[in-house]
């Protein structure tokens, strides 16, 4: 058969709604600083204001020298290059930003969370960074305008926890789903999930030294609870004589009695969970350890936690419970 | 119009197609056509601007879906995948780019899906440079403007 010769495929004019659905999967981050400058008609395509959906910051990894530790670009230099970033991003979204991930390690400030919440004011989820000099002031106003969250990962925060469901449970009405580490979740913060949270849906405290009485209480009040993830958390009597012991050990049944009712209940299987075997090692309490070996390792230690618990966020996490056990 | 009946479909370069009505209504374009229009159903449906090779690999994939929406048992999801990523490996650069638009005019949601997910992940984590290279893209830039672009990137302040 006689076929003309195909012309070669012209990329650049392919059509834009095509275009859109190819880069809709992208990050933003991949999107204003790559995709965009291939040529000249991919270039509006990467602004297009409804692929700008979701602004991971922990992307800033692959373009930026990100120095692993905590309070990094906190300096004035550094912060200075930072808002430059945030304005960048945030603005060129137009509003449109339905998740916002602050990189863990980048201390933010009040003017940082006031600045960002003004112009994303759609914001369904955020994950708020480990440390930060941000104060109940800046978290009071910055949840004031992001009214329709339903998702909220706190990685730490340095106010008191009480303070702080207060003001989570006062301003977002909507949360459903909070993933928080405690230092030690004790009875004080129980009380405040239950009165000022009540409607929560599903609650992470991975990573958290946790009262037995606690944890009890909210399986016994909680009702529209769903879902509970107590990974790698240590869990014991009163603050003062910690025993460290695995959330999973027999004493401690009545909390995977009380958890039956839930649809999901995260623990860790007690001897595959790196992490908690590492734990095991140091018999010593928190307190103890923090004395004897220093601020900078517990930090460390901190890091590790932290960062296993945003990546619970992206991956489906393994050690999903049989309530047997 | 039987509503199991078989339909015409013919490419730009003349070549026809009879498949099956349930395999067809895959593209919501024809599903359209059909549901509007009696004549379609009986008489030839011609296919605008997509010539018979990529017709044919079309009418491949939709089979395979059809047949699987309609009886899971004998062909499980993972079946499916299976297929899709083959279906997909299989395509040169020329395929692909011709099935993109062909199942955007067509309508073909699913397969429009996977295909722009397999360009999608060609795309990313490469540099500009190289996404032209793969792409065949000429840069259309002038120095000068790709000098501004790296001045308004945030890294180079």
């Amino acid at each position: 058969m006689n076929q003309k010769q195909l012309p070669k495929p012209k990329w650049e004019e392919m059509q834009r709604d095509v275009l859109m659905r190819i880069f809709s999967t992208f990050s933003l981050m991949d999107l204003a600083l790559t995709v965009s400058s291939v040529c000249k008609s991919w270039r509006p395509v990467c602004y297009e204001p409804s692929i700008w959906k979701s602004l991971d910051l922990t992307e800033m990894d692959k373009f930026f020298r990100n120095p692993f530790i905590p309070n990094a670009w906190s300096d004035h230099k550094s912060s200075e290059r930072f808002w430059r970033i945030l304005k960048y991003f945030v603005n060129l979204s137009n509003g449109n930003l339905s998740t916002m991930v602050f990189h863990l390690f980048i201390n933010i400030g009040d003017s940082h969370l006031a600045y960002t919440s003004r112009r994303t004011p759609k914001l369904k989820k955020l994950v708020l960074p480990r440390w930060s000099r941000l104060t109940e002031e800046g978290y009071f106003r910055a949840f004031k305008v992001w009214k329709g969250v339903e998702s909220l990962v706190l990685p730490g925060c340095n106010i008191s926890p009480y303070t702080m469901i207060k003001l989570i449970g006062k301003n977002l009405k909507n949360l459903s789903n909070l993933k928080i580490v405690f230092d030690y979740f004790d009875k004080s913060c129980a009380t405040a999930i239950l009165r000022f949270l009540p409607k929560l849906k599903a609650l992470s405290l991975k990573g958290s030294v946790v009262e037995r009485k606690a944890v009890e209480m909210i399986l016994d009040n909680l009702n529209n609870l769903e879902e509970l993830n107590l990974s790698h958390c240590f869990i014991d009597v009163t603050r003062y004589y910690p025993q460290y012991l695995h959330i999973m050990d027999p004493i401690y049944k009545t909390i995977t009695r009380k958890a039956s009712r839930l649809k999901k209940f995260y623990v860790c299987r007690r001897y595959n969970c790196v992490m908690c075997r590492c734990e095991y090692y140091y018999p010593l309490p928190h307190w103890a350890l923090l004395r004897c070996i220093g601020h900078t390792s517990v930090v460390l230690a901190e890091v590790w936690v932290i960062w296993d618990v945003l990546a619970w966020d992206k991956v489906t996490p393994q050690p999903v419970l049989d309530h047997s056990d | 119009m039987a509503s199991k009946g078989n339909l015409t479909l013919k490419s730009c370069n003349g070549k026809e197609f009879i498949v099956e009505e349930k395999v067809a209504v895959m593209s919501t374009t024809i599903k359209n056509m059909v549901d509007v229009d009696d004549s379609f159903a009986q008489g030839v449906i011609p296919i605008i601007g997509v010539d018979g090779k990529i017709l044919a690999k079309l009418i491949e994939y939709c089979k395979e879906h059809a047949e699987a929406d309609e009886d899971e048992e004998v062909k499980s999801e993972e079946y499916l995948k299976k297929f899709d990523e083959k279906f997909v490996d299989e395509l040169n650069l020329n395929d692909l780019y011709d099935l993109l638009k062909a199942s955007n005019y067509l309508e073909i949601t699913k397969l429009l899906n996977l295909l722009c997910q397999k360009v999608a992940s060609m795309i990313k984590g490469k540099k500009p440079e190289e996404i032209r290279r793969i792409f065949n893209i000429k840069n259309d830039f002038t120095p000068e403007e790709e000098e501004e672009i790296n001045r308004q990137n945030p890294w180079a302040f």
